[in-house]
């Protein structure tokens, strides 16, 4: 449904014009930043995770990346815990190996320290379901150059999915099963920039519903929907991770304190599948 | 006499003892019309000269005044009419029927010394608006065709989202708080083409008036203002055709007799072009509307009258067969008047209307349909007591259907699953009674109660929720999130859910201070039982309409106004200052990230609020004369806060609700600081006029990002405290010129032709400020300005 504001928002920029301009801009309270969405493959017993940190910055600049003091990943069940550590000459970046069974069907808590910070979020893992095919469909929506992609998946009739759909070049679709419960499901999307010969990766996801609130808010505001008249309402984006003082180990979270200080980002932990296409 | 009587003791005697007798009275009635075509005029005022005092025509034409035995002199006037003046001697009841002659010749008006024609600085009722189908011809608009609703715009206290947004906004209210009636129909969708025109065909139209405060009892359901129009009744004398055809839309209008001064017929319609926006896309598609007005109108006898009218319009918006939306209204509408004395009137009025918007996405595989339904039935009486005294009762029913959403598969290789989304049913009753009331020569009081009673009907699912919570703040995340419910509950369509009562008072007076100015001040409680779902600044086509019921609360609104309106000495201007303040209760807000569309479960993303609006109004009004127009400024504040509930304890965390926006008071997205309209008109010969309009607007509350952070790949502006900022200041001049051709008085047909520019100056107006990251990869902010400068021509005929 989201697409029909798009659409709106596609006409009437048809018949008006746009231009750049020059917007004074309020001051930016700098916040952490964590990019921390962990994809689970079945095809792999284990993975090289990647977290990364930055900071927020004004709108006109760029996001410096943030150098944390400590970085964990700890199972709740198990009570085992996995260092991540910085990647060399890609500063901001944290990576570890992490075996699917450290992940799955667990309860996790991610640690970050920062500049005398404690920061943590919890997330469960999210299952989901294969992809039973991409494929390259000839349809057109807005222009003869649209690339129309159809991915075709069953759904699973025995419990309430949502599902982020990753289409590559950073193009992401969120979507609901209440209308396709246990069916085999197709839609297609279309892309405006691709040319024959590109390889696009597809990637299905599973999440849960407060990531897609979080999600929906990040596409509207980041992508072209903008702030028409078909505006919603805009936020600061609230994330899941917490910034909390009093912490000593995970067995009294419940005792510490939260501030105020949150950082901006999710952390989530969510089953993938993904197919490679060539376009041509 | 009677005089000094308690509204309550009032209405006893009125039911009880029915019409009451002043001594050596007797009374005057009949109707007014125009001459030509026999119809009906609304608002005309018929004068006595010698008792200083009058009365006008109801929306029917209809007038009743008792008056004590003796000679009078009658003045019928109206605007765009020639005076009549009339002798009689009233020494029994009486019937006067009053033709009165179109005014072509613009002449100035013709002056009784030492009469004050002008009624409306008498009469209690304050911040309503008036607008002739002429003037609403004669305001340039953007692609030349003639516009209700933007022509409203002009107005003090009335704005709305910007040029390609829907609805209009009447003292800081927002767009669904208004009631907007077509024949007494409640219309729910006003525009055309996502706003650029409203559903209204000019040509179809008599009268046009916005109440924008001191509503009178006989309207309920909306809280901001009252939009009434009527359509016209059809020429009972002779067949007409008039239409018009201009660079987006043409129309045509037939009208004339069946049966000779008897019934008469009207039948209207309007089209835009297939090819609107054709050319702006390389692959197939459309954007057009038509509407259609048909009426009937039938004398059974001097006492009864019947009104068969109806509305058709429709929307279709198509993108390659892969997306088609269509939408629009429908309203059928039977009424009958009848008169059970020459003092008693009533009509009795049955109206279906609908909404529908539906929808196919063919690369989702599913077509989706959801709209309103009503029915409505409505008996409403006005008793001309005695020559200070007319009572208007009433009672009103409306029941409703919602059908929040239904979604079919679009073929057999579509996934998706036929669904129903739980559709949902209420009742409306109302029951009023509204008192004008003379009490000296000075000062006149209008005053009545409505008791409104609304049932959320049973429906076939609901949910419940744990502690009857269904939105949850999470103290750890300090954000709100959406319950899940403990268990769905099956009630059916016999129980109710939710009942709501409320009695809704209504005060106004007038003070006369002189012969040509007065003091006026309203109270007015209204109630709401309907929201629309929309979280964006303007509504949206699909925006759907949701009834009050266990979660969410009937808005309640409160407004105080107070005005000085003043004729200047016998001259043509006149000034309308008024300063309101409203308070709301109940303006339902959305949880961040709140997703309405096909929601089945919408209480989850919402929370009671409230608003309230303060402001200034000042109009300077010329009406008569070569040169017509006004001058209008509104100095307005319109805000909203949707406070936090409490402390919530979850997993051994307590905290305090955070509410929305922090819980602070934020600017709606139609809070306006300062708003100047300026509408001439200059009649410079018999072939040509002028006109002009000039708007002056500060820019409407925006955000503007506090930052940016980067998320998967994704580049997320962020924003603080909501409607901070706002957008560049508004401004724009619009002229036009219409040309007559010499009208041959052997000829019937008549012509004109209307040169107009739109935003003469190409002002770039921002509709909005966006923030986004360019193909070079650098962020920037981009004003998207929707019409530049706009030249059109539209040819207008009628014979």
């Amino acid at each position: 449904m989201k697409n029909f504001f798009l659409i709106i928002i596609v006409v009437l920029s048809f018949i008006s014009c746009e231009d750049v301009v020059e917007i004074d801009l309020p001051e930016n309270q700098e916040r952490l930043v964590v990019d921390a969405l962990l994809r689970v493959y079945d095809s792999l017993p284990g993975k090289e995770m990647e977290i990364r940190t930055t900071l927020s910055s004004n709108f006109y600049d760029s996001n410096p990346a943030a150098e944390v003091d400590l970085l964990s990943i700890t199972n709740i069940d198990t009570d085992e815990s996995i260092d991540f550590s910085p990647r060399s000459g890609d500063p901001g970046v944290y990576t570890a190996y992490i075996p699917n069974e450290f992940l799955v069907d667990a309860t996790l808590l991610l640690l970050i320290e920062y500049d005398g910070k404690t920061f943590v979020s919890l997330a469960n893992y999210i299952p989901a379901v294969p992809i039973n095919s991409v494929v390259q469909g000839d349809g057109k929506l807005f222009s003869d150059d649209d690339t129309e992609i159809i991915i075709n998946f069953t759904d699973d009739g025995n419990r309430d999915d949502y599902y982020l759909f990753d289409f590559d070049l950073n193009e992401y679709i969120l979507s609901e099963d209440s209308y396709y419960q246990g069916e085999e499901f197709e839609f297609s999307f279309f892309h405006e920039d691709v040319r024959p010969g590109d390889i696009l990766t597809i990637t299905l996801m599973g999440v849960d519903l407060e990531f897609v609130n979080y999600m929906n808010q990040v596409l509207s505001q980041s992508g072209a929907q903008g702030q028409g008249p078909f505006q919603t309402p805009v936020s600061a984006i609230r994330g899941n991770i917490i910034n909390i003082s009093g912490y000593d180990s995970v067995d009294n979270i419940e005792d510490a304190i939260i501030t105020d200080g949150y950082a901006l980002g999710y952390f989530a932990v969510v089953q993938a599948y993904s197919k490679t296409i060539n376009i041509h | 006499m009677v005089q000094r009587f308690k509204a309550l003791t009032l209405l006893f005697l009125v039911f009880l003892t029915g019409i009451l007798h002043a001594q050596q009275s007797f009374t005057l009635s009949g109707k007014v019309w125009e001459a030509k075509s026999n119809e009906s005029v609304i608002g005309a005022n018929i004068i006595i000269k010698e008792l200083q005092t009058g009365t006008s025509t109801n929306e029917y034409g209809f007038y009743s005044i008792t008056l004590p035995k003796g000679t009078y002199t009658l003045i019928f006037s109206s605007l765009g009419y020639k005076n009549s003046v009339q002798t009689v001697d009233l020494n029994s009841n009486m019937k006067l029927n009053m033709p009165l002659e179109e005014d072509t010749e613009e002449l100035e008006a013709v002056e009784i010394s030492g009469t004050n024609t002008n009624l409306d600085i008498r009469s209690p009722q304050m911040s309503v608006n008036t607008m002739t189908v002429k003037s609403i011809k004669q305001i340039p608009v953007v692609l030349g065709e003639a516009d209700v609703i933007k022509s409203l715009l002009l107005l003090p206290g009335v704005s709305s989202g910007g040029e390609a947004s829907s609805g209009f906004n009447v003292r800081g209210g927002a767009a669904d708080q208004n009631l907007i009636l077509l024949d007494e129909a409640n219309i729910f969708n006003s525009s055309h083409l996502f706003g650029l025109y409203s559903v209204f065909n000019p040509d179809a139209i008599k009268d046009v008036k916005l109440y924008k405060g001191g509503i009178p009892a006989r309207y309920g359901g909306r809280v901001s203002s009252v939009l009434d129009i009527y359509q016209k009744e059809g020429n009972t004398r002779e067949f007409h055709m008039n239409g018009g055809i201009g660079a987006v839309a043409s129309r045509i209008l037939m009208e004339g007799p069946i049966i000779k001064d008897r019934t008469s017929f009207l039948i209207g319609g309007r089209a835009s072009y297939v090819h609107l926006l054709l050319p702006l896309f390389d692959v197939d598609n459309s954007a057009n509307f038509y509407d259609l007005n048909a009426k009937i109108s039938h004398r059974i006898n001097e006492n009864n009258n019947i009104y068969f009218s109806g509305y058709f319009g429709r929307d279709k918006f198509k993108v390659n067969e892969s997306f088609v939306n269509t939408y629009g209204n429908a309203v059928l509408n039977f009424r009958w008047n009848h008169l059970f004395s020459d003092r008693l009137f009533s009509n009795f009025s049955l109206i279906y209307s609908d909404y529908d918007y539906g929808l196919k996405l063919d690369f989702v595989g599913f077509n989706w349909k959801s709209g309103i339904q009503n029915m409505n039935l409505k008996y409403d009486l006005k008793h001309y007591l005695t020559q200070n005294l007319q009572v208007n009762y009433g009672v009103n029913n409306i029941y409703y259907i919602f059908n929040p959403g239904k979604i079919t598969p679009t073929g057999s290789g579509s996934g998706i699953i036929e669904d129903q989304l739980v559709k949902k049913y209420a009742n409306e009753l109302a029951v009023y009674i509204d008192i004008e009331h003379e009490v000296t020569k000075n000062l006149t009081l209008q005053y009545g109660l409505r008791y409104s009673h609304f049932t959320r009907l049973g429906q076939d699912e609901i949910s419940v929720y744990e502690d009857n919570n269904p939105v949850f703040y999470n103290p750890l995340l300090q954000i709100y999130q959406q319950s899940l419910p403990i268990e769905t509950r099956y009630p059916g369509r016999g129980k109710s859910l939710a009942t709501y009562d409320n009695f809704e008072p209504r005060f106004s007076f007038s003070l006369l201070l002189n012969e040509f100015s007065s003091i006026k001040g309203s109270y007015t409680r209204l109630a709401q039982y309907l929201h629309l779902l929309s979280n964006t600044s303007s509504p949206t086509p699909l925006d759907v309409w949701t009834p009050s019921g266990p979660f969410i609360k009937p808005q309640l609104m409160d407004q105080f106004a107070f005005g000085y309106f003043r004729e200047i000495n016998n001259s043509p201007y006149t000034i309308e200052s008024e300063v309101y303040y409203k308070k709301l209760k109940n303006r339902i807000d959305y949880i961040d990230g709140a997703q309405l569309i096909a929601n089945e479960y919408i209480e989850r993303s919402i929370l009671n609020g409230r608003a309230r609006a303060y402001g200034l109004e000042f109009m300077l009004k010329k009406n008569e004369g070569k040169f017509t127009g006004w001058l209008s400024y509104t100095l307005s504040k319109s805000e909203q806060q949707t406070p936090g509930r409490g402390t919530v304890t979850y997993n051994g965390y307590t905290a305090e609700e955070t509410g929305i926006n922090n819980g602070e008071w934020y600017n709606t997205p139609y809070d306006k600081t300062h708003d100047i309209a300026f509408f001439g008109n200059y009649q410079w010969n018999e072939k040509w006029t002028l006109n002009g309009n000039f708007i002056f607007q500060t820019g409407q509350p925006t955000n503007y990002p506090i930052g940016q952070f980067e998320f998967e790949g994704l580049v997320v502006p962020y924003y603080g405290i909501r409607n901070q900022e706002r957008l560049p200041t508004y401004h724009r001049l619009d002229i036009s010129v219409i040309y007559k051709p010499k009208h041959r008085p052997d000829k019937k047909w008549e012509s004109e032709w209307v040169f107009s520019i739109y935003n003469v100056y190409n002002r770039r107006n921002a509709a909005s400020i966006n923030f986004r990251r360019s193909d070079e990869g650098n962020n920037e902010a981009v004003r998207i300005a929707i019409f530049g400068i706009v030249p059109s021509i539209t040819y207008n005929f009628k014979f």
